[in-house]
């Protein structure tokens, strides 16, 4: 495998590679490292990076690679980790100046899982201060940066996560989703992005926002690659393969972008471009009504930030000068709601998980948008508030459906546009197939990021309407 | 407390001070914000306003 090789590969290639010995983890890991020296700092993408730690686990794993083989599928593979998880000896900061001196004096359990898949954390990457309160210009570090287009918000609050990866300068990351900060920035950027089903990744050793709604999520430039990333802690994902298409039932929902809000003509363009591709792949579409979007995003913000506020608010009180601003205008919200008011949000999203399950009962999967505009600009804050609410992501951390963010294509102006799927409880895998098939149709998993030494995109065709 | 007493506590106290919070919420929010979006959800969940909770949810407290 040639130098350049090791950065066009996705994941699950790279694994392949340095799996049967035609590239070594310390060429991987000095190639992403070199990556990560000239590009890093423009993109924000990293609150540290410990360069001489991963080389040294990196020439750990060729050794053990040649006296007994690769340690599991992920042997040598270089994972960013959002900075909210812990990895033994290095920071966790949560982008917080309250967290800027800690240090993790263990591994989260997702990150053993890892580490026993052979992989090697590669750094621990910006974030949204405690994965809510962004993109800040207020926080000891700056906020990350959009490859596709530097002036704009790459997504969050899994923002260095999303920067990095489709900049190239890892494989692979985690990142936290509690009400779509994995889809988000994977929507943003362009990439592949998984929130799995809620209880499925473990939380140990992640700094908490909303403990009902939190999950790890894996995060990589194909399907593929997020399979092989999140198998390794999201049992049964590698049997993604195995679930057909042909034949099979995809729900659609248009009412959420369509007539509770207006979606940008692009984002719908991208909606109906998944669908067309679900369809040419042998699937069958239904139209299926949900309810309103309002009445999910609501429910679900009510339940998060009663959460949120609990955790940090005697911080917040305390010492409200170490938090950024919008980390704390945000989780004001929660303390405006009362002990009842939560009780009523948690019942309520009770029925509608119900309500969902009905609505997509005869379904494999179902297709939504997950934003419904493509990135603003990362020092417009106005238009970042008016965009904050206008997604699709948020429901499924409240009904704790896996749901995965799925790359279409761009817009006019370069923008990466997006798509997600909802499975059933435990669905990952129809997930992943669903959206292997729209990778496959619409390619966009093909294209590269202008300017950063990736050589020339594949051509595709602008998503308008 | 006689009646007069408690009409004017709960013609007094903000919402965010009914809600039992005991710590202050720290200059630079913008409370009203943060409260409008919270009542924005709650009309999705509750079959309650918001000011009537409020007053039998203060008194009791207050006159401990």
């Amino acid at each position: 495998m040639i130098e350049d090789d090791i950065i066009d590969a996705d994941l699950a290639d790279l694994a392949d590679a340095l799996g049967r010995g035609a590239v070594s983890a310390e060429q991987v890991a000095a190639r992403y490292s070199e990556r990560v020296s000239l590009h890093g700092d423009a993109l924000a993408a990293f609150v540290s990076f410990d360069e001489p730690g991963v080389m040294a686990e990196a020439r750990s794993r060729d050794v053990s690679f040649r006296t007994s083989g690769p340690i599991g599928p992920l042997h040598g593979v270089p994972v960013a980790i959002k900075d909210v998880i812990d990895v033994a000896g290095q920071p966790t900061t949560a982008c917080s100046a309250l967290l800027k001196d800690n240090v993790a004096t263990r591994d989260a359990q997702v990150i053993a899982q890892l580490r026993a898949a052979g992989a090697i954390p590669f750094g621990k990457t910006t974030t949204h201060e405690f994965a809510i309160g962004g993109p800040s210009f207020d926080l000891p570090w700056p906020p990350a940066r959009n490859p596709w287009a530097p002036t704009h918000h790459p997504g969050g609050s899994s923002s260095g996560s999303g920067a990095g990866l489709a900049a190239r300068l890892f494989p692979g990351a985690l990142g936290t989703d509690t009400g779509g900060s994995v889809r988000n920035p994977a929507t943003n950027c362009g990439l592949v992005g998984l929130k799995p089903s809620m209880g499925a990744a473990s939380n140990d050793g992640v700094v908490p926002l909303s403990p009902s709604f939190d999950c790890v999520g894996p995060m990589a430039t194909t399907i593929a690659g997020c399979a092989r990333l999140g198998a390794a802690f999201l049992p049964g994902l590698d049997r993604w393969r195995d679930v057909p298409v042909r034949g099979r039932k995809v729900g659609l929902v248009r009412r959420w972008h369509r007539s509770d809000f207006d979606a940008s003509p692009s984002m719908d363009g991208a909606f109906e471009a998944a669908a067309e591709a679900l369809g040419r792949a042998g699937a069958t579409l239904i139209e299926i009504d949900p309810g309103p979007l309002g009445e999910y995003s609501g429910t679900a913000f009510l339940i998060r930030m009663a959460e949120a506020y609990a955790i940090y608010r005697r911080d917040m009180a305390e010492r409200p000068e170490s938090f950024g601003a919008l980390t704390l205008q945000r989780i004001a919200a929660g303390a405006f709601i009362s002990a009842a008011d939560f009780i009523d949000a948690v019942r309520h999203a009770e029925t509608l998980r119900t309500r969902w399950d009905a609505a997509s009962a005869d379904c494999d999967v179902v297709l939504t948008l997950s934003s419904f505009d493509p990135a603003c600009p990362i020092d417009d804050l106005e238009t970042f508030e008016a965009n904050y609410g206008r997604q699709a992501r948020a429901p499924f951390n409240m009904t704790g459906h896996p749901a995965i963010a799925v790359p279409t294509g761009f817009d006019p102006d370069g923008l990466p546009l997006g798509v997600q799927l909802v499975g059933p409880m435990g669905g990952e895998a129809a997930c992943l197939a669903f959206g292997a098939a729209i990778e496959s149709a619409l390619k966009a998993h093909l294209l590269r990021p202008p300017g950063l030494g990736l050589g020339e995109s594949a051509q595709l065709k602008p998503i308008t309407a | 407390m006689n009646k007069s007493e408690t009409q004017n506590l709960a013609q007094d106290t903000t919402v965010a001070d009914s809600l039992s919070l005991r710590l202050p919420l720290p200059a630079g929010i913008d409370a009203a914000k943060a409260q409008a979006k919270t009542e924005a959800a709650l009309k999705w969940v509750t079959p309650y306003g918001r000011l009537g909770p409020v007053a039998t949810f203060v008194l009791p407290r207050r006159s401990r």
